[in-house]
């Protein structure tokens, strides 16, 4: 088993004219043996591209990639012992499944019953003995996505990549294939490499997550720990559904600490408590994060907090929870609330409590979260 | 089906034509004669001149000529959709095939009320133009063959240039003084080369006094004379080597051309036609020298003055809209002197038996009376007047061919094409009888409402 | 059937009406007529006379019909592999994703340009014995191995000599290949380039790749450009046409099917006669096109079925 590390890597392509466009700067990780990363932004940030350089699809521009100690720059894919699945699967639709998944193996030379055997085991681990001598245009999309993944676990490789394997599929047949991709990783022990632009996967499945955007790593870190402390606005905002809420606003002296008052006339006016780290910012724009869950609405006296009046602009009934849209008078906030709301409830003025333990501070300029 | 769709654009086309055809004259108007010929260049040329003198000299017909290519197959077709042209040129060898198709209008009576005698003609043309007792054409463009050599060759092995091999044992003499080999194997320069160039190929029987059938039913492709003929090809096969013999026969491709193998000097004896001079005059060395005599034949004693004879034939087609005046235009060219303008044109001879002292004087090619004198003798052949001649034609082609390769006897090559062309025959003798009833009935009745 | 469907069928008719006519009158009709002609002795001029199977008969005891056809199956047992093997490998090259593949693309296209007896003439010319460019190529390749091995290979007389002259008729016909690269050049810009990629990563080199993922993936695409090829093979006609002069070549080797039905309706007034080894070639081609659809069903991979 194998640790990834890249250092220093760029992708910089030559456009049409002429110009060099980088799709990936600086990049810097290391993945360690039997880790499982996730590598998560929107369209465009350089996720996948990053992943076909580890694969060896794409040439690397600057930079060294190293798989189990080895700088493997100028070595071709097949040579990598590495495993691919892609997103629309890939699989050689002349072949059986049977052939697709032993294609590789018969590259290399394996003997008739060692490919027999592995292509067996492969078959049970996925369930999907019962078609093996089908063609792929025979298969549904979960089955399909089945028989790319074991092709890609037949082989028994160092590192598994990814490339966003499961956004063809829908939704329910999605959220099972992430459980079972995670029971694999366990199973084998292996060191996995997954693109996904998808915050649900990333969170679910990473044991650490990058998040990227623009060719630039975000943050590298465990999902909690993004969802903590999340590094600037961009990765606050990427994670997590509902996404957190921005206020944008000003801070004053108070008589307590500080107050942070919300710009543009809305209604939120919190008291926080002493932070060394938003001194500086006293008599500055400033951009307060909260998520969903720590507001709340306030029936009765509980909860304490920060409270705040909002018109209940719409009601999103989940069932266990409900998210509760509020206007501010400048901004639109979302509410993660356990009480059920009754629609009749839209166009009132309510009480909402903000829960200032848990606020984020931002600088609008730089993005950066404060931290002490 | 390619050669399907292609009838029926025929057909079409064909048909087009009709309306064109349909489109008659102001009442006034002269009567328009359409004229296919194959000729291009001075051939071509000369005709036109002809063709322009007449439509100048009377307003009632009009010669409407034009150069049409493969005529041989567009006047079937043509006359097959019924839409011929009202008069063509085409090769004399297919004037019996014409014939028993019924795609030729017969000219006997048209001849004989314009004053056109057979005596009129040097013999061969008028039988040439003549089937089944009844004429079809009238001649053109005659043509005989003769020995061409190259005088400077002849000196330079020693041989008088002024006296050519009369006899094959003598060519074969000639031939044996004048070859050079090339020091790597192969071969420089032939004296002569049975197949270069390859255009009579069909035909070397007759300098060994042999014929190709009996005139009526029979081929005879493989008697003794003519397989004589094909060995003595043969024996310069084996004295020469195939292969080297080949490599003369791709250079034969290019006879319109200074590469010509005869006029850069690497074969000093060849069979030609009455042309040769024009080609000569373009293509060879302006200091080239060269003579034309009668081509050597097996016994000069027995048979002599053996040349084979060929003419185009001017044919009025089945189906013609207007044959009088397409033959008063014939008659016209017919006149001696309208033909001796034509053949000087053309550098031919005339095929008429009378031509005028200048035009001897008048003729580019110095050898033109030797070329006369052939056609004149009673020892002119043409090819045999049997309507499956060009398949018969391609058969023999292909007898070479098997004898050139070094791998078939003359004897084996001759009897296939015997034995083939027999069959041909029958069946092109058995449709004759089926046909010929009614089409002696009709042609008679022709003949006189013309 | 109601009114509505009447008037559907109407309509349906009336817009493929342009193909029907033209199926009709220029494929229907003629193939009929040739069927029937074929019963007949027919010299085009003078009508028609029912024989029966006649012409048939005498197809089969035709020695010349059978050197036509033995010679026609050599070229197509030749030419259509070898047209395949250089036009796919040409096809492959030019996929390469090469600074100026356009103006090499074109350059390989061009010959197919070139009117078949223009084209002819040009190969009689490259292939002529003492005088071709092909020949002055070999000759100083020849004579070197001659001087090495002392050997002596001399350069063949190719249209002249009845054991190369199928052979020069072949080469020429590559030089048309161009119509069949672009064709499969246009298969090719549809094989996913993911595919490529998963078979790089299983380990596969350029020539596996194009051996299990090009060709299956082409595969329709070559099935039609051998059907193409046969149907083409057996009626090749022009180029041996125009370079033997309208003859048979040496020792008749370079008679084709197709020459020898033209020689007979067209040269030998036996129009019947050409009818059968019209239909005799239809038959021929029908049976092997057949043959090889049956032959490839199992290797020509449809991604849409």
């Amino acid at each position: 088993m194998a640790k990834v590390i890249l250092q220093s890597v760029f992708k910089i392509y030559k456009s049409d004219h002429g110009k060099n466009v980088t799709a990936v700067r600086n990049f810097n990780l290391e993945v360690n043996d039997r880790e499982f990363v996730v590598f998560v932004g929107p369209s465009g940030c350089g996720k996948s591209t990053t992943l076909r350089m580890i694969a060896g699809l794409e040439e690397i521009s600057q930079g060294d990639v190293y798989i189990d100690q080895l700088r493997v720059n100028d070595v071709p894919p097949k040579d990598r012992d590495i495993a691919m699945v892609f997103q629309n699967y890939a699989l050689y639709p002349h072949m059986s499944v049977y052939d697709n998944l032993a294609f590789a193996l018969k590259l290399r030379n394996f003997s008739r019953s060692e490919i027999q055997r592995r292509v067996q085991q492969t078959a049970e681990i996925l369930g999907i003995e019962s078609y093996l001598d089908r063609k792929p245009k025979a298969l549904s999309g979960g089955q399909k996505q089945r028989v790319a993944v074991g092709r890609a676990i037949v082989r028994q490789p160092k590192v598994f990549l990814f490339d966003e394997p499961l956004s063809n599929l829908d939704a329910k047949m999605r959220v099972q294939m992430r459980s079972e991709i995670t029971k694999l990783h366990q199973r084998l022990q292996a060191t996995m490499i997954y693109v996904t632009h998808d915050q649900i996967e990333a969170m679910t499945m990473g044991d650490r997550i990058v998040v990227m955007k623009d060719g630039v790593i975000q943050q590298v870190n465990t999902p909690l720990h993004l969802y903590e402390e999340p590094v600037n606005l961009f990765v606050a905002g990427f994670l997590g559904s509902p996404p957190m809420n921005f206020v944008r606003g000003t801070l004053h002296q108070s008589a307590g600490g500080l107050l942070f008052k919300e710009s543009y006339g809305g209604s939120i006016a919190c008291n926080l408590s002493a932070r060394d780290e938003a001194i500086p910012y006293i008599g500055k724009d400033i951009v307060l994060g909260i998520r969903p869950e720590d507001i709340a609405l306030v029936t009765g006296e509980r909860p304490s907090g920060s409270r705040f009046q909002a018109v209940v602009d719409m009601v999103e009934a989940m069932g266990a929870e409900s998210h509760i849209h509020l206007q501010t008078g400048a901004n639109m906030l979302v509410c993660r609330s356990d009480a059920a709301l009754g629609h009749s409830e839209i166009g009132r003025r309510r009480e909402f409590a903000i829960n200032v333990e848990k606020v984020h501070l931002f600088d609008p300029i730089t993005t950066v979260r404060l931290t002490p | 089906m390619i050669f399907s769709r292609y009838i029926i654009l025929m057909a079409l086309a064909c048909a087009l034509g009709l309306a064109g055809c349909r489109e008659q004259p102001a009442p006034n108007g002269p009567v328009v004669i359409k004229y296919w010929e194959k000729w291009t260049g001075f051939e071509g040329e000369a005709m036109q001149a002809v063709v322009n003198d007449f439509n100048a000299s009377q307003k009632r017909v009009f010669v409407d000529y034009s150069t049409v290519s493969q005529i041989d197959r567009k006047l079937m077709l043509a006359t097959a959709g019924g839409v011929p042209p009202d008069l063509a040129g085409v090769w004399g060898y297919n004037i019996p095939v014409y014939a028993e198709n019924n795609a030729l209008t017969p000219l006997d009576k048209l001849a004989a009320q314009a004053g056109i005698k057979r005596e009129d003609y040097i013999d061969i043309f008028w039988q040439l133009c003549s089937h089944r007792d009844h004429l079809w054409a009238l001649p053109s463009t005659p043509t005989s063959t003769a020995l061409i050599w190259n005088k400077k060759l002849f000196r330079a092995a020693g041989l008088d240039p002024e006296r050519p091999p009369r006899s094959i044992a003598e060519l074969d003499e000639y031939n044996q003084k004048l070859v050079k080999y090339r020091p790597g194997g192969g071969v420089e320069l032939m004296g002569f080369i049975p197949g270069e160039p390859n255009w009579w190929d069909s035909m070397w029987g007759c300098w060994f006094g042999g014929s190709l059938w009996d005139g009526k039913t029979k081929i005879t492709a493989d008697s003794p004379k003519v397989i004589a003929a094909y060995q003595w090809v043969e024996s310069y096969i084996k004295r020469f080597g195939a292969s080297h013999l080949l490599a003369f026969r791709d250079l034969s491709g290019n006879f319109a051309s200074s590469q010509n193998p005869f006029f850069t000097g690497r074969v000093a004896m060849v069979l030609q036609g009455v042309w040769i001079h024009n080609f000569i005059q373009n293509y060879a060395p302006p200091d080239f020298e060269w003579g034309a005599a009668p081509f050597p034949t097996a016994d000069p004693e027995t048979l002599r003055d053996v040349t084979i004879v060929e003419c185009d034939g001017l044919v009025i087609p089945a189906g013609a809209k207007h044959p009088r005046e397409a033959f008063e235009f014939l008659a016209y060219v017919h006149s001696q002197k309208v033909m001796e303008k034509l053949c000087l044109g053309q550098r031919k001879f005339s095929p008429l038996r009378q031509s005028s002292p200048e035009f001897f004087s008048n003729h580019p090619n110095p050898f033109i009376r030797v070329f006369v004198d052939l056609a004149k003798s009673p020892n002119a052949t043409s090819f045999p007047r049997v309507t499956t001649w060009t398949e018969f034609r391609n058969d023999l082609n292909n007898a070479m061919t098997r004898i050139q390769s070094g791998k078939t006897s003359a004897d084996v090559a001759l009897r296939d094409v015997t034995t083939r062309q027999q069959e041909a025959l029958d069946r092109a003798l058995a449709r004759w009888n089926r046909l010929s009833p009614q089409l002696m009935k009709q042609w008679n009745t022709e003949n006189d409402a013309n | 059937m109601t009114r509505t469907e009447k008037h559907h069928l109407r309509v349906g008719l009336l817009f493929i009406s342009p193909w029907l006519i033209g199926f009709l009158t220029l494929s229907v009709y003629p193939l009929l007529s040739s069927f029937l002609y074929s019963l007949a002795d027919y010299s085009v001029l003078s009508p028609a006379v029912f024989v029966g199977f006649d012409n048939y008969r005498n197809l089969a005891a035709d020695s010349v019909f059978w050197k036509a056809l033995y010679n026609t199956a050599f070229f197509a047992a030749f030419a259509i592999p070898l047209g395949l093997l250089v036009s796919l490998s040409l096809a492959l090259l030019l996929n390469y994703d090469i600074p100026g593949k356009g103006i090499f693309r074109v350059i390989f296209f061009l010959p197919s340009l070139v009117p078949m007896v223009c084209l002819a003439v040009l190969w009689q010319w490259m292939l002529n014995g003492e005088l071709g460019l092909i020949n002055n190529a070999l000759r100083p390749l020849l004579g070197g191995i001659n001087h090495l091995f002392g050997t002596s290979f001399a350069p063949p007389n190719w249209l002249a000599d009845a054991r190369y002259a199928k052979w020069g008729i072949i080469f020429t016909g590559l030089w048309g290949v161009g119509q069949a690269v672009v064709i499969y050049l246009a298969g090719l810009q549809d094989v996913p380039r993911h595919l490529y990629e998963s078979a790089e990563i299983d380990g596969a080199n350029f020539w596996r790749k194009t051996i299990h993922i090009t060709l299956p993936v082409i595969s329709p695409v070559i099935y039609f450009n051998t059907i193409m090829g046969l149907i083409g093979s057996f009626q090749v006609f022009a180029v041996p046409y125009v370079m033997t002069g309208g003859g048979d070549g040496p020792e008749r080797s370079l008679l084709f099917v197709a020459t020898y039905l033209y020689q007979n309706a067209f040269d030998y007034w036996n129009m019947g006669y050409a009818c059968a080894i019209g239909m005799i070639l239809f038959l021929l081609i029908l049976a092997l096109t057949y043959l090889a659809t049956k032959l490839s069903e199992r290797h020509v991979y449809y991604a849409g079925k």
